[in-house]
């Protein structure tokens, strides 16, 4: 049996499992995405999108059919490490369902919503009904319905205007229980007026699970708010293979960061869409990344300038060893009226092996006439003027490279606005890159 | 401290060294001076063991060990130190860290411990006041955003930090005002001693009134043709080097 012809039959099993949502809008509209998605079928490759990256591994996953949101998973507390020292909010979720057992959220600012997708889908569907309509209407492909049809839950953050958040969020995404299959998480961010809100995602496996993660996140950025937006996928074992699709629309002067540190995974990508529809909007989406193995990273961005004085930053920069793969398809869009704009955008590589492979690809497509744009792809080995000056002061060989290419990639990270997050990551960095440069001293 | 026998070496095949000799003893100056092309990077960049530069006949012995039999880190960690005719920048790396990092790499292989951190602020402060640097540099990346003349005081600065035995300048001048010329050859003046020597490598005669040499030699095309005392350098200056490629013609 073909796979869309099976996922009729498990959407019927989640039906079942749809407790007081069974026949609200909500499911209404996981009904429609199920119909059009039979009707448009799944992505394959050959189309564009997916020439470089294939969407196989996902078809031949079993879709979690007793998927089921409140279910409380035999993960404790001391199981997976919480990471205290980054003082935040901390939601945990296990295969995909939020575990309030393993979270602890703080009480912020009157009006401040940090809960499950799964308690939203009760509380504030006024809020999210719109949306996933919206969705159904225009999806982006296969994947964006399938998501839409089995979702279960996911975050959902709402900040109200004028409110800066006290703590960050720490959203810890945990592989567990030998999971061997796919789940479909929808999440929401809004971000009032002139709000400042800070995300860390991160994953970890506990186990030999192998989860098949197509995510959507829809993020809204109201009048001069801020969000920053950090994801750090790092797992050691093949935990997780990575879909995660976020859209982004921002309002007047608001200010978008995005920063993904992709350190480990067979297969991740990427995809962020951002629109910026007013005056002043700004984003910023940049990325690193460390293939090693059979490692696939594929970073898909596009943003859409709809409106003058906007200004985007897409800046990439990655490390290929063994028969790793990365992908980077940066678009740039430049409506007619949205003049003044300033668009940038640049992929940097560095190939460690022969077997290594990049493909890079900016898109441009404009159409106003006063544009500052630029755009850069380089792909290269190792600068031997640097790595010989390095050596020939007596530091080894080794040691040079790996100093070097943390160098290299590490520039992302010095735009991270937390010390205590950038630090974290560089120490992962530098764990990853073998790194031992001598920056210690040992005291008098 | 160092012997060089009959050296001949290629650059992506090509002879570039056909039988070079030098001997340096401890605590000599030897200059070298050369039209352009005729070697002199060349000389610096095999003896630094740079990638690409093949010896095919000859030997160099440096402090009675086979400096061929070495890679390149091993040259430096034993001794050898060369300052870049064009120092390279290195974003992303600081010259702090670059430094303690190569100190702590010699230390290691000597089986020491690491350098105290008041050792080694005391000297990193000692030597920047030498080359008259700005501390502020020393937390930005190498290199980057020096002037040229800030690139060479740095080599300088290195030199200093490393301490060793044999240091080869390589047109440490070219480019350098005179004042920069001045800082340079003052650092250079002050790390003369008993056991350390020096290869300068210069097209100009200029940066020998700072810095006495006990040898001069003449190169080209490959080999050492002329040596004699500064008093060459100083008939360099005056007629050139046509009367040198006429002679070898
Ligand atoms: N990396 C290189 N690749 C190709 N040719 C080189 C390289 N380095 C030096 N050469 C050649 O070797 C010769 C000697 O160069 P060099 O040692 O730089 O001379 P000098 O320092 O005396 O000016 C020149 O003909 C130069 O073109
Ligand atoms: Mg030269």
């Amino acid at each position: 049996m073909g796979i869309l012809q099976t996922y009729p039959h498990i959407f019927r099993a989640l039906e079942s499992n749809l407790g007081n949502l069974y026949n609200s809008e909500i499911h209404r509209c996981k009904q429609e995405a199920m119909d059009r998605l039979t009707a448009m079928g799944m992505p394959n490759r050959k189309m564009e999108r997916w020439r470089h990256t294939s969407p196989l591994p996902f078809y031949a996953s079993e879709l979690n059919p007793s998927f089921s949101p409140l279910h409380r998973k035999h993960v404790g507390i001391h199981d997976f490490n919480r990471k205290d020292e980054i003082n935040a909010h901390k939601l945990v979720f296990v295969n995909g369902s939020y575990q309030e057992h393993l979270s602890k959220v703080y009480t912020e600012a009157q009006g401040v919503t940090i809960c499950s997708m799964n308690e939203a889908l009760t509380k504030h569907s006024e809020h999210i009904t719109p949306h996933l309509k919206e969705i159904c209407r225009n999806p982006h492909d296969g994947f964006n319905l399938l998501n839409l049809a089995f979702f279960g839950d996911g975050i959902f953050i709402k900040i109200p205007k004028d409110t800066v958040l006290e703590r960050p969020i720490h959203w810890i995404f945990l592989a567990a229980d030998n999971a061997r299959f796919m789940i479909n998480p929808y999440h929401q961010i809004h971000c009032g007026a002139n709000s400042k809100v800070q995300i860390i995602k991160e994953y970890q496996s506990l186990d030999n699970s192998e989860l098949y993660v197509n995510s959507h996140c829809s993020t809204f950025l109201d009048q001069g708010a801020h969000l920053e937006f950090t994801m750090i996928q790092n797992e050691t074992v093949n935990g997780f293979h990575h879909l995660n699709n976020h859209i982004v629309q921002q309002k007047r002067d608001s200010n978008f960061k995005q920063t993904a540190v992709s350190l480990a995974g067979r297969l991740l990508r990427n995809q962020v869409f951002v629109r910026l529809q007013e005056p002043g909007a700004n984003c910023a989406i940049q990325g690193l990344y460390y293939g090693k193995g059979d490692d696939h990273v594929d970073n898909r961005i596009t943003v859409k300038h709809l409106s003058p004085d906007c200004e985007s930053h897409q800046n990439f920069k990655g490390l290929l060893d063994d028969k790793s793969t990365a992908v980077f398809n940066g678009r740039i869009y430049v409506e007619e009226d949205a003049q003044r704009t300033n668009a940038f955008q640049s992929n940097k590589n560095i190939i460690l092996s022969d077997y290594a492979t990049v493909h890079s690809q900016p898109q441009l497509e404009i159409y106003a006439d006063d544009v500052k744009c630029s755009h850069g792809a380089t792909s290269g080995q190792i600068d031997q003027d640097a790595l010989f000056y390095l050596v020939s002061r007596g530091i080894p060989l080794d040691q040079a490279k790996a100093v070097l290419n943390y160098a290299f990639i590490a520039e992302i990270t010095e735009k991270i606005s937390l010390p205590t997050i950038r630090e974290h990551i560089q120490e992962l960095m530098r764990e990853k890159l073998n790194y031992a440069w001598d920056e210690e001293l040992t005291e008098s | 401290m160092l012997e060089i026998k009959n050296l001949h070496a290629n650059v992506v095949s090509k002879p570039i060294l056909k039988g070079l000799n030098l001997n340096i003893a401890p605590g000599e100056v030897h200059a070298i001076m050369g039209p352009n092309g005729t070697g002199k990077s060349t000389l610096a960049s095999t003896l630094a063991g740079r990638n690409g530069y093949e010896v095919t006949k000859g030997d160099i012995v440096f402090e009675g060990e086979d400096l061929l039999d070495m890679e390149p880190d091993e040259r430096a960690r034993a001794g050898v130190f060369l300052a870049f005719q064009y120092p390279v920048e290195i974003p992303g790396v600081t010259t702090i860290n670059f430094m303690k990092s190569a100190i702590n790499a010699r230390r290691k292989a000597e089986g020491e411990a690491a350098i105290k951190a008041s050792e080694f602020m005391a000297e990193m402060k000692k030597n920047l006041e030498l080359v008259e640097i700005n501390q502020e540099f020393m937390k930005r990346s190498v290199n980057v955003g020096f002037s040229g003349g800030e690139k060479k005081r740095n080599e300088i600065f290195q030199m200093a930090m490393l301490n060793p035995k044999l240091c080869i300048l390589d047109e440490t001048d070219s480019g350098l005002d005179i004042d920069a010329l001045r800082v340079v050859s003052e650092g250079v003046n002050a790390m003369r001693s008993k056991e350390r020597s020096f290869l300068i490598i210069t097209h100009y005669q200029r940066l020998l009134d700072y810095i006495q040499p006990d040898f001069v030699h003449v190169m080209y095309n490959g080999k050492i043709v002329k040596s004699g005392d500064k008093s060459l350098a100083k008939k360099l200056e005056d007629k050139g080097y046509d009367w040198i490629k006429e002679a070898n013609a």
